[in-house]
């Protein structure tokens, strides 16, 4: 592996664990998600453009290699309408918000997920969410509105947002 | 931006980072990145003289917006250094290949992105001794990989992600575009030929892998398939032998007469590197047993272990592809560690105590290597450059 990237994995390796448990919802998967993004990345490391910080570059691949894993797995995976646990108040409204929405984001299917990933915490335009996803700049909007109109119904089911 | 817009924000950029199990990641990776180049590599275990040789190639590691070709003096050549007590030559044919693999019939072939202009795109083309490539046939897009069979070079690439589909071409040896299909929903990955029949795995169904036979008929591409869920690799022997490698097994692919089905099973954790194309064992497949590199036929490994490894030859670093040589011996890459480069080993070192490669490309990480009629081998690196490496005695 280039010494720029092995640097850079090992720099960064907890935080893109945690993009990847954002983007799958599950941090053990996320370490595998991540993993195989890098080997992907690693095979294609002599096209890499900007080899001295190549975050953008990386997390797209972590981005396709969800909604692969994702295309091989919609058939056992199943979205429900109710969240599976709680969160309890432990005194801070705004840890148990960002819990409760995280949780709420868990339960979105990956498109709809990744959309919001994308322009809520990478903060891409829809042209830009759209390049990276492969698809229209429509199909951006409509997923974004939906996944956001989810969150909006769990977080009024929690009385949080009324 | 709404309230739950600006919630959601403040939300994703507190998320806590979670506490990684792997507290090595860059070696797992790297283990990881140098079993999928294994495969790689192994794609050039077609020599010239096969008849049914086999190649096998992971579409995933490539790019598809690769530099355009360049022809250069070999005078620019930048990468190879061949070892002080080498007597080897080597040179500069191509920059910016995406891929390259040579024909059992004749020249290397390559696929390679040509921009220049309106007339650019995505080209098929032959190197010729001259290193300028002929026929330069375009081809649509997604279009990677070169498989080149006796009469039909196969051209195949494919886009994952939300939108995966993959995409095949037939090209006459003669550089005639005959038939090219799209195939939706289809990650065809990794694959092998068989005379012109091209085996691959389509790695784009939630219910598993399955193996795709690619035939073409009266101009026509034709498919049969079956399933083979844990399957990640195909590899073909000299004989026409196919085979697919799951994490534990190797799985014979058979001719059922209406299309194709799954035969003998044999248990093999190793690595496969490549095709072994020597006519002393054209049942053989090059491997790596974790220790050493070895001729194994796999349909003997039901007689046990001994039985089925051949040629046995103990190598410095986990080899990544091997590539036989007419004459016997063995070119080897070897994709990472200290031990990084490509090595000659001539066939009285098999079986000795401390094999001596008697030429070296020290340093030269190739992303694969497939022989060359010429001789020697052709090496493509990481930074998209094919050089020709033919060791001299």
């Amino acid at each position: 592996m280039d010494a720029r990237l092995a640097d850079y994995v090992r720099g960064q390796w907890p935080s893109l664990v945690r993009y990847g448990t954002l983007l799958c919802g599950d941090a053990v998967e996320a370490e595998e998600l991540v993993q195989t993004a890098l080997v992907r990345v690693a095979l294609r490391w002599p096209f890499v453009r900007d080899k001295d910080d190549p975050s953008g570059y990386v997390k797209r691949a972590i981005v396709h290699a969800n909604i692969t894993r994702w295309r091989r797995i919609r058939s056992r995976e199943i979205s429900t309408e109710q969240l599976p646990e709680r969160a309890v108040a432990d005194g801070s409204d705004a840890l148990v918000e960002h819990d409760l929405l995280r949780r709420a984001l868990a339960q979105l299917p990956p498109r709809q997920r990744a959309v919001l990933v994308l322009r809520y915490l990478d903060d891409m335009t829809e042209q830009e969410t759209a390049a990276v996803l492969g698809c229209s700049v429509g199909t951006v909007k409509s997923q974004a509105h939906k996944g956001l109109a989810k969150l909006r119904e769990a977080y009024a089911a929690d009385g949080v947002l009324q | 931006m709404s309230d739950i817009e600006q919630l959601l924000r403040e939300s994703l950029h507190s998320a806590p980072t979670p506490t990684p199990k792997l507290s090595d990641p860059v070696t797992t990776i790297e283990r990881r990145t140098l079993r999928a180049r294994a495969l790689v590599a192994g794609a050039a275990a077609v020599i010239a003289i096969g008849v049914a040789a086999g190649i096998i190639v992971p579409l995933s590691a490539l790019g598809h917006s690769r530099a355009s070709g360049v022809v250069v003096s070999p005078a620019q050549s930048p990468t190879p250094r061949p070892s002080p007590t080498s007597a080897a030559d080597e040179q500069l044919i191509w920059m910016g290949a995406n891929w390259v693999a040579t024909a059992p019939t004749g020249l290397p072939w390559m696929v390679y992105v040509d921009s220049s202009g309106p007339n650019g795109g995505t080209r098929l083309a032959q190197l010729v001794t001259n290193k300028m490539p002929r026929y330069r046939v375009r081809v649509q897009t997604p279009a990677d990989m070169p498989v080149p069979g006796r009469n039909i070079v196969w051209v195949v690439g494919f886009v994952d992600g939300s939108g995966a589909h993959s995409r095949v071409s037939a090209v006459t040896t003669s550089g005639r575009l005959v038939a090219t299909q799209a195939y939706p929903g289809k990650l065809l990955t990794y694959s092998t030929v068989v005379g012109d029949d091209l085996y691959m795995i389509d790695g784009g169904n939630a219910a598993g892998a399955r193996i795709d036979r690619l035939r073409l008929v009266n101009g026509r591409i034709t498919m049969t398939s079956v399933a083979a869920p844990m399957a990640e690799t195909v590899w073909s022997t000299k004989n026409g032998e196919v085979w697919a490698q799951t994490t534990s097994k190797l799985v014979e692919i058979t001719d059922s007469g209406s299309g194709i089905a799954l035969g003998t099973s044999v248990s093999w954790r190793g690595d496969i590197v490549g095709t072994v194309t020597d006519e002393s064992a054209p049942d053989a497949l090059w491997a790596w047993d974790g220790s050493r590199l070895v001729q194994l036929s796999p349909a003997l490994l039901t007689q046990g272990v001994s039985v089925a490894e051949g040629a046995r030859l103990a190598l410095p670093g986990r080899a990544g592809a091997a590539v036989s040589s007419p004459d016997g011996g063995v070119f080897v890459s070897i994709p990472d560690g200290a031990r990084t480069g490509v090595y000659y080993y001539p066939r009285d070192q098999f079986g000795a105590g401390q094999p001596r490669p008697s030429a070296t490309l020290d340093g030269v990480q190739a992303v694969m290597i497939c022989a060359d009629p010429r001789g020697g081998v052709d090496v493509l690196d990481n930074d998209a450059i094919v050089q020709e490496w033919n060791p001299r005695p």
